[in-house]
């Protein structure tokens, strides 16, 4: 009675083989697990932009966050300076409908998508630089090889934006070889770099590895801002009606 | 009633003790130097503004603002020196007086003000929103005109700057994810001269898209016969945002009938786009059908609701242009322009604006009117706001 079972137990031990394992991964298959791990069902968050001028002189943002559906739906509240307090922006479709809201007018704004392109706040990250999209459907890519940053190695990707990405003609991107964490994005306009983002202080929380700091740095004028999360809490139940635009008049 | 009101702000200010209230406000010093009558004129002001929010309950809530404001420098006009000497003569010999003798009649003098800006409370639920009080009302997609927003005055100087609160219940009811519909009642004496607004909004297919409806009692001064006029004006609006091929489209439309002035149209089509390097372009045609289709026709009263009364302009047809660049990460750096294409005279604002710190702006605007004496922008001298706030 017993010897048929074991038997069965072997035979299903045997015939089962983790797909990836002992295979190489295909370029897809990377920018997937890339996705993957930044790709949360939800999150609520708060933290800070520190924005560095090229002469030296700092602002600092402060905000919360909330995200939806794999980062499809975000909303941004800035909580400081006075001078901000309360505004809000609302993305959603993955960046691609972007709503300005500000309780000194009580107005609600659709940016179009060429204010994507625009800094958001004065920081060095524009709004499509915020909208946290799929790199599998907003960009073709090739896997140039593999780099290190800052000793980490590193998978080393080309993308090119399809007509749902960013304004960029390219970015390079350097994701961890072992938890697949970007850490490292240069963006090109017109063939030459502009920006670069670092990521830094990179936690594992819930089986997926964020950063808690990012570093944009602007490299033709000398800027740079430092987003740095401060607490995050994911997979948290979050109401659809928080994005909308019916709701971000709510105070 | 402003001991009842500040008792209201301080019953619910300790109702809400312990919850989440909240304090905050602006300081803000504006100087303008203007040209008027081959002199140069100064006049300042200081405001503070204070705001109170308290988050009563997770559905109700209170938001107010007090403003405690002081002019100095030149306070006091005549509003003959703001219109050409031409329509002023005009109007002196049809009433059969002298400019001298009715001069006096047109003083005016900016007072020091006290005042409720903003008050109101919320409630929220998941079937309606209700906001009673003093509140903004914002409608209309049009960045220089709005020509469905008759609850606000603009200033085409400086179109984002706040506007005054409005009196009125407002109920919310939201439908279908993004749509909502807006219901608006602005107390007045009776129901009959209550102002009704009714408005509804959807996003569809990438635009968002409204009409609405307002009937109101509106009141005017008429200098021909020297009486106030009140008169029932009924708007049937629409407007609608979104991109075409990347760029930016609004416009925006209204037509309105009146129960004994001649009925018209208003509407303004717009676009803008943002370039890879940072710089923003924005444009705007306006058509004033309640306007004069040539200079000769601006009246007395015409260039009075002009001086007197933010965005009532003088001529039919106007376009707007403007660009907008960031030169550092704390300065941004526009220019804007305004045409009267009826009557061929045109103002430019240059308009600067810096960071000085966290929390302190300084906005710098020049004024440079163009065209002649007896056009509309060209009556105005050049002048300038050097404007510094500090918010708390």
């Amino acid at each position: 009675m017993l010897k048929p079972l074991i038997g069965l137990i072997v035979l299903i031990t045997l015939a089962w083989v983790p797909p990836a394992q002992g295979q190489p991964l295909t370029p897809r298959d990377i920018i997937r697990r890339i996705d993957a791990n930044e790709s949360v069902q939800s999150s609520v968050s708060t933290g800070r932009q520190i924005i560095t001028t090229s002469s030296g002189r700092k602002r600092t943002l402060e905000m919360e966050m909330y995200t939806k559906d794999e980062n499809d739906k975000q909303l941004t509240i800035y909580t400081g300076p006075a001078r901000v307090k309360g505004d809000k922006i609302l993305m959603l479709n993955d960046g691609d409908d972007i709503w300005f809201y500000t309780p000194k007018t009580d107005r609600v704004r659709h940016l179009a998508s060429h204010a994507k392109r625009q800094k958001v706040q004065g920081s060095d990250f524009t709004y499509e630089d915020m909208a946290r999209g799929k790199l599998e459907q907003d960009y073709t890519h090739t896997l140039l090889g593999e780099d290190d940053v800052e000793g980490v190695a590193c998978y080393h990707f080309e993308l090119i934006p399809t007509e749902h990405g960013p304004s960029y003609s390219k970015l390079i991107l350097w994701a961890d070889k072992e938890t697949f964490a970007t850490l490292q994005v240069d963006y090109y306009e017109d063939g030459a770099l502009l920006k670069r983002l670092k990521a830094h202080d990179i936690r594992s929380i819930q089986g997926h590895w964020l950063p808690f700091r990012f570093v944009m740095r602007n490299l033709r004028d000398g800027g740079e801002t430092v987003l740095e999360t401060e607490d995050i809490t994911l997979n948290v139940d979050l109401e659809d009606k928080l994005f909308t635009t019916n709701h971000l008049k709510k105070r | 009633m402003k001991r009842f009101i500040l008792m209201l702000l301080f019953s619910i200010a300790c109702g809400a003790q312990a919850q989440d209230l909240q304090f905050s406000g602006y300081f803000e010093n504006q100087f303008f130097p203007q040209a008027l009558n081959d002199k140069i004129i100064l006049q300042d002001y200081n405001k503070l503004r204070l705001d109170l929010s308290a988050q009563v309950s997770d559905r109700l809530s209170f938001n107010g603002n007090y403003i405690f404001q002081t002019h100095h420098g030149a306070n006091r006009f005549n509003s003959f020196d703001l219109i050409p000497r031409r329509v002023v003569e005009a109007y002196a010999s049809r009433l059969h007086v002298s400019v001298d003798s009715l001069r006096p009649r047109f003083d005016f003098a900016l007072e020091d003000e006290k005042m409720l800006d903003n008050a109101y409370v919320s409630y929220y639920s998941d079937a309606v929103n209700v906001r009673i009080g003093k509140q903004q009302l914002p409608w209309g997609s049009g960045y220089a005109w709005n020509p469905t927003d008759i609850f606000h005055e603009k200033n085409l100087l400086d179109p984002t700057y706040e506007k005054r609160g409005v009196n009125a219940f407002k109920v919310e009811r939201s439908f279908g994810g993004m749509g909502m519909v807006t219901g608006i009642l602005g107390v007045e004496e009776d129901w009959k001269h209550t102002t009704k607004a009714l408005k509804v909004k959807h996003h569809v297919r990438g635009f968002d898209v409204s009409v609405s409806f307002i009937e109101k009692y509106q009141h005017g001064f008429d200098y021909d016969v020297f009486q106030e006029t009140t008169e029932r004006r009924r708007l049937f609006g629409w407007d609608f945002s979104g991109e075409v091929k990347a760029v930016g489209i609004w416009a925006e439309g209204a037509y309105n009938t009146l129960a004994r002035s001649r009925d018209y149209g208003q509407y303004l089509v717009g676009a803008d786009y943002t370039f890879e390097s940072g710089l923003y372009i924005s444009t705007e045609y306006y058509h004033n059908g309640r306007g004069r289709s040539n200079k000769a026709a601006y009246s007395f009263n015409d260039w009075m609701r002009l001086t007197s009364t933010a965005g009532e302009n003088l001529g039919r047809r106007y376009l707007y242009a403007g660009h907008r660049y960031p030169l550092t990460e704390l300065l941004d750096w526009s220019t804007y322009v305004v045409i009267n294409l009826t009557d061929g005279s045109y103002v430019v604002y240059p308009y600067v604006e810096y960071s000085l710190t966290d929390n302190t702006q300084l906005t710098l605007i020049g004024y440079v009117p163009l065209g002649k004496k007896d056009a509309e922008f060209g009556a105005f001298g050049a002048g300038g706001i050097a404007r510094v706030r500090l918010y708390f």
